[in-house]
């Protein structure tokens, strides 16, 4: 049941804040307790910790991306401390160096910022079509659509759609 | 317009660095880069750029000990980037950032801009390191312990020790066959250790590694490999 607040005489503004305020801490407590109960059973409880040590709202991102990768993945995958730590600056318009060995999930680290804002597009420059094509295959695992434009694909009649905005792209070969 | 096709919501495009500029022979403009240069609106919603394996800026796009460039789009990203929105963030990623690759990198994508720098640890949790001291680096007889000392089947399988010079990678092969010799008089000429460095011809590193994974033919097998820094890429 939604409390309306505007027939007890609050202004309109301020009834807004209140209502932000009151699903800010609905959504936080809810993924919260998603988080820890999927986490702690696999032992992550340090990555609790790391998003607990969290500003107040990078907190509430942390818990965000946390909840969208489990649930693109069926609850499979768990972020890792630095593919949040990545993530998020990413999220929040950071230019990022990240030095991690193969294999290590820096994937996951694309993700997040995507799945964050539905309406982004990420350039991916990968050397070799080989590692194109596996990283296309990655990105689909977490329900990313990729699109690997090389000399072997035909784009002339791609068309480019995202959420609101819609591209029709014609004949550009 | 009417030529539309399939409709499909993407939101990453995996290119190759070639696909951003003009070719310089032919001066064909790549499809992404005319998409670019075609719609604003696309151009708008590019957010993050990501250079996966970020060092090949260094070892593939820039002229090195007189070498021209392997792929120069590399190295002309700088070109590239201020062509995109301000906001638009640029991620390096790679498993190979030494000082003098993270410099040139940094000097080519980033100039000013601020940037967070994720150090993980490269290790692998199964890896062990562990040093000893040996009093004459001409000894070879801190490696014996490989050698089986009761039953010459129970040779550990799989061993590659490296070495700096492919003289000591030849020198410890033979130490290692010369003690197997030694203590199993019975085995004849076998030989569980083999060296594996440039020096050695293409169809005998190639029978060697072949023994070496046990899938050579006449079943003979190599146990350990003496290599030089070749024999990272087994």
């Amino acid at each position: 049941m939604v409390y309306d607040f505007r027939t007890h005489g609050i202004s309109q503004e301020l009834t807004l804040h209140a209502t932000h305020a009151y699903i800010w801490s609905l959504t936080l407590d809810l993924a919260k307790s998603l988080c820890w109960e999927l986490s702690s059973e696999r032992g992550l409880d340090e990555l609790l910790v790391w998003i607990d040590s969290l500003d107040p709202d990078q907190h509430l991102d942390a818990f965000r991306a946390c909840l969208l990768v489990f649930s693109v993945t069926d609850g499979w995958v768990v972020p890792r401390q630095f593919q949040l730590e990545a993530g998020l600056a990413t999220y929040r318009g950071k230019n990022t160096i990240i030095n991690a060995g193969t294999g290590s999930g820096k994937t996951l680290s694309m993700v997040i910022p995507l799945l964050m804002n539905l309406e982004a597009i990420a350039i991916i420059i990968s050397p070799l079509k080989r590692l194109q094509t596996t990283q296309a295959r990655e990105l689909e695992r977490f329900l990313i659509k990729p699109l690997a434009i090389n000399q072997d694909v035909e784009l002339s009649l791609a068309e480019i759609k995202v959420p609101r905005i819609e591209f029709h792209l014609c004949r550009l070969a | 317009m009417s030529q539309m096709l399939t409709k499909g919501a993407y939101n990453a495009i995996v290119v190759s660095p070639e696909q951003l500029f003009c070719d310089p022979a032919s001066g064909a403009v790549p499809k992404l880069l005319k998409l670019l240069q075609m719609n604003r609106t696309f151009l708008q919603l590019i957010k993050h750029v990501y250079v996966d394996e970020g060092h090949e800026v260094f070892f593939s796009g820039i002229e090195r000990h007189g070498i021209p460039a392997f792929r120069p789009s590399y190295g002309m990203l700088d070109k590239f980037l201020p062509k995109l929105p301000n906001t638009t963030t640029i991620h390096v990623l790679s498993a190979t950032l030494p000082p003098h690759v993270i410099r040139v990198i940094e000097e080519k994508l980033f100039g000013s801009r601020e940037r967070k720098f994720i150090q993980l640890p490269l290790n692998r949790h199964n890896i062990i390191y562990t040093t000893r001291t040996i009093a004459d680096i001409n000894e070879y007889k801190n490696l014996s312990f490989l050698v089986p000392r009761h039953n010459p089947d129970s040779c550990p399988s799989g061993v590659i020790i490296f070495f700096e010079s492919t003289a000591r990678a030849d020198n410890a092969a033979g130490f290692l066959n010369e003690t197997f010799r030694t203590s199993h008089p019975t085995c004849g000429t076998s030989r569980i250790a083999a060296s594996y460095h440039a020096g050695l011809s293409q169809t005998y590193l190639t029978r060697v590694f072949q023994q070496f994974c046990g899938t050579e033919t006449s079943g003979e097998r190599i146990d350990i490999l003496c290599a030089t820094s070749c024999g990272a890429t087994v």
